[in-house]
């Protein structure tokens, strides 16, 4: 059976310098898989790749085993949510949900029932007639996620969607997306450089740095049994600084 | 981006460019490939060249420092002083640029003139006429330009390090010295060169007021109009090409340089003395420039200066009478469509350069950017020499494109400075979401920034309506236009008909503007502009 997701042999060039090379992995149906790295690890260019912003200089990205290589964004069955949102500015929460399905040649009663869904299931209900730059760091989040869903796609791509946001957001944001994706049952691939949101959030979890993958496995194995010397440094040491942080707090 | 859209934008680029290459390159090569040594020779050893020379560079000089420091006080006193109603003095500040430049130098002439409003009233003695005129006048001409300079430059300062220097009990006149001097040590420079520059190729000033005291741009205008002396024409210009070629290379270090970070906007406080003086310094400048405007208003609406000062409406009937009321047509045309086709490539052209990663859109940005360095003067007689014996010459069409390449510059780098600020990936967003480029342009970048799209909308209107320079050499009967008959009804005499053709220019300009700011309001009430 195929997976849901699978990128084969990618390698990816900038003015001479390899951002990406030779990255092989596949992400299962349903599944949470963040990519966790350091700044310039690489790991928004694989996104953009596999959504089709960018073009790779070799490899494949295949859903549900099609080649959509060559497909443009729209047509992989694939959504993103940007780091900084991109909400449209000019727009109301709900114009900026409804936008897509209009545009997508959807009758204007369907695109209104589709969205006013969508808001409510992001608890946005009496937020419809906001404009973004009245929405909280949160509330902004929600409507990109909702903008996202609207077009039903089978893959949903985040960019480091809460880095953004304060500590305690980014706390209610963690949780919220973890009952989303429950609920949706959709597959996730969520690029981060926070060890602990990371670990937290998904079913698996992929380390990077310098554009190749160092390992990939479920956050326990990630924490506790690795043997490669990045990861460790990276995600272990990490995490026990943080631990002990908050036990300091705590006591 | 897509491959369609790629096409379609490059194609686009392409055709820019060629625009530039049509009606910039060839006209500038063909000008100077007509520039031959013995021309030079000849232009150099010249007495009247070398008199006229000397007077540019010794007028522009004195009207540039001494507009460089009036717009310098008046940006400090509505920046850093707490003094009511700045919005007011800012308008009536920039109203000078609602005006041609010979307005500017009517209005002194129908103040300080021979039978001048206060000449005659104050019992002035002296002659306005030759340098202190063109002095003068060009330094009204030009105020306003370095005013908003400046204005714009302080908003940009950072009040942290004026925070540091009161905690560590530093005078406010040693900040002044050591924190705000050194700020504007570029923009200074900047500004200098942009004023000197403007001042140094009117020719508008000095033909009506200059009398004997003749400069380069009038030399020019007179051996191409009145001697049909092309040559020694073109030797001129590329002198006047030079202080603009300068200012570009100076601004083009200024921008590549980083500027500093701004943290918090400065904060306000003044003494009590520092208010009396910038109150004294505002008044005075706006008593001056609505006397001006005053003396416009009064002279138009009467019968003959100083002789029969009777209520009258017959200038205007003169001017929109049978047979007249045809330049004020062309005037509107050539505005209205130089507004609509300049703000169009502008904002394509902006969006090819910031928004797309299209190969080579450097090339479209450095040619946008470089038409800031050729005068008007210079690009007027540079078509005179390209098109003199094509089709377009004498149309409507010629003089729309040449002040849409005269003034792009200025509304693209404005709507630039827009785009950029945008979120760089709403454009992603539309291409997962399948929506096309030219859908998020229509949908989302076009609404975002329609101030910025309204506001160079109306530079490119206010603009061609008082520009003389650009269209001086290529006017005709079939396509003259509203500016130029100021100085043709003050040689025939016609000083109330000149008036009132300054006063139409400036209702129509200001008119726009009031409609420019009432529309400002309206979609600001929408919300969403908070972010822009």
């Amino acid at each position: 059976m195929s997976h849901k997701l699978e990128v084969k042999k990618l390698y990816k060039t900038f003015d001479d310098k390899k951002i990406l090379n030779n990255i092989n992995f596949y992400i299962d149906q349903g599944e949470f898989v963040s990519v966790l790295g350091p700044s310039g690890c690489g790991k928004t260019t694989l996104l953009r790749i596999i959504i089709g912003l960018e073009k790779a200089d070799e490899g494949t990205v295949t859903v549900d085993g099609t080649d959509v290589t060559s497909f443009s964004p729209s047509k992989r069955k694939m959504g993103i949510v940007f780091q900084n949102y991109a909400l449209f500015e000019n727009m109301t929460v709900l114009r900026n949900v409804e936008y897509a399905l209009l545009c997508a040649k959807k009758g204007k009663k369907q695109a209104r029932e589709i969205s006013m869904a969508l808001i409510e299931q992001m608890h946005l209900s009496d937020k419809i007639n906001k404009y973004p730059s009245e929405l909280s760091g949160g509330q902004a989040q929600r409507v990109a996620i909702a903008r996202t869903l609207a077009l039903s796609p089978e893959i949903i791509l985040f960019d480091e969607p809460l880095s953004a946001l304060d500590v305690s957001t980014r706390l209610e944001m963690r949780s919220e997306l973890k009952e989303l994706q429950a609920s949706l049952k959709t597959t996730i691939l969520y690029v981060t450089h926070d060890q602990e949101e990371a670990v937290a959030l998904s079913d698996r979890v992929m380390v990077m740095s310098e554009g190749v993958i160092r390992a990939i496995d479920t956050p326990y194995n990630i924490v506790n049994c690795q043997t490669d010397e990045f990861v460790n440094e990276f995600v272990k040491k990490n995490i026990q600084i943080k631990a002990e942080s908050l036990k300091r707090f705590i006591n | 981006m897509n491959n369609r859209s790629q096409n379609g934008f490059s194609f686009l680029k392409y055709a820019l460019i060629l625009f530039y290459v049509v009606f910039l390159i060839i006209p500038l090569c063909i000008m100077l490939s007509n520039i031959k040594n013995a021309d030079i020779k000849e232009t150099f050893t010249s007495i009247s060249f070398i008199n006229a020379l000397r007077n540019s560079i010794f007028s522009s000089v004195i009207a540039t420092s001494v507009s460089v420091l009036l717009s310098l006080t008046a940006a400090l006193c509505l920046r850093r002083t707490d003094i009511k109603i700045k919005n007011v003095f800012l308008t009536v500040f920039t109203l000078p640029m609602l005006l041609p430049s010979v307005s500017h130098a009517f209005g002194l002439i129908l103040l300080f003139g021979s039978n001048g409003i206060l000449t005659r009233l104050l019992h002035i003695t002296g002659n306005i006429y030759g340098f202190y005129g063109v002095v003068g006048a060009l330094v009204l001409y030009s105020f306003p330009l370095g005013t908003l300079m400046f204005y714009d430059v302080l908003r940009y300062e950072d009040y942290t390090q004026y925070e540091s220097a009161s905690v560590l009990g530093i005078s406010k006149t040693r900040q002044f010295i050591s924190i705000t001097l050194p700020f504007l040590k570029k923009p200074l420079l900047t500004v200098f060169f942009a004023v000197f520059t403007m001042t140094f190729t009117d020719y508008g000033v000095p033909l009506m007021i200059g009398s004997k005291y003749i400069t380069l741009p009038v030399i020019m205008y007179n051996e191409v109009i009145g001697m049909l002396d092309f040559a020694k024409g073109s030797v001129i210009a590329l002198i006047l090409l030079l202080p603009s070629l300068l200012l570009f290379f100076i601004n083009k270090r200024n921008v590549t340089d980083n500027l500093p970070l701004m943290r918090k906007g400065v904060k306000v406080s003044s003494s009590l003395g520092t208010r009396a003086l910038s109150y004294s310094f505002c008044i005075i400048v706006s008593v001056v420039i609505s006397l001006i405007m005053l003396s416009f208003i009064y002279v138009s609406f009467i019968v003959k200066y100083p002789q029969n000062t009777s209520f009258t409406l017959d200038n205007f009937k003169s001017i929109l009478g049978v047979g007249r009321i045809k330049y004020l047509f062309h005037s509107l045309v050539i505005s209205f469509f130089t507004a609509v086709m300049g703000t169009v490539m502008a904002f394509f052209s902006s969006y090819i350069t910031t928004r797309t990663r299209i190969k080579n859109s450097s090339i479209l940005h450095y040619i946008t950017v470089s038409t800031i360095a050729v005068p008007g003067v210079v690009l007027g007689l540079a078509y005179a020499f390209s098109f003199k014996q094509t089709p377009i010459y004498g149309t409507l069409f010629i003089l729309i494109a040449v002040n849409t390449v005269h003034f792009i510059a200025s509304p693209y780098l404005m709507i630039s400075s827009s785009l950029r600020k945008l979120n760089e990936n709403i454009e992603n967003v539309g291409l997962t979401l399948g929506v096309s480029r030219l859908r998020i342009i229509k949908d989302v970048l076009f609404p975002l920034s329609l101030i910025t799209v309204i506001e160079m909308f109306t530079y490119f209107f206010v603009n061609t309506m008082v520009t003389v320079s650009a269209v001086s050499f290529l006017t005709s009967s079939a396509n003259m236009v509203l500016s130029l008959m100021i100085n043709q009804f003050r040689a025939q005499l016609l000083l109330e008909s000149a008036a009132a053709i300054s006063f139409i220019i400036f209702c129509i300009n200001i008119l726009l503007k009031i409609v420019f700011v009432l529309f400002k309001k309206a979609i600001k009430r929408k919300g969403y502009l908070s972010v822009i």
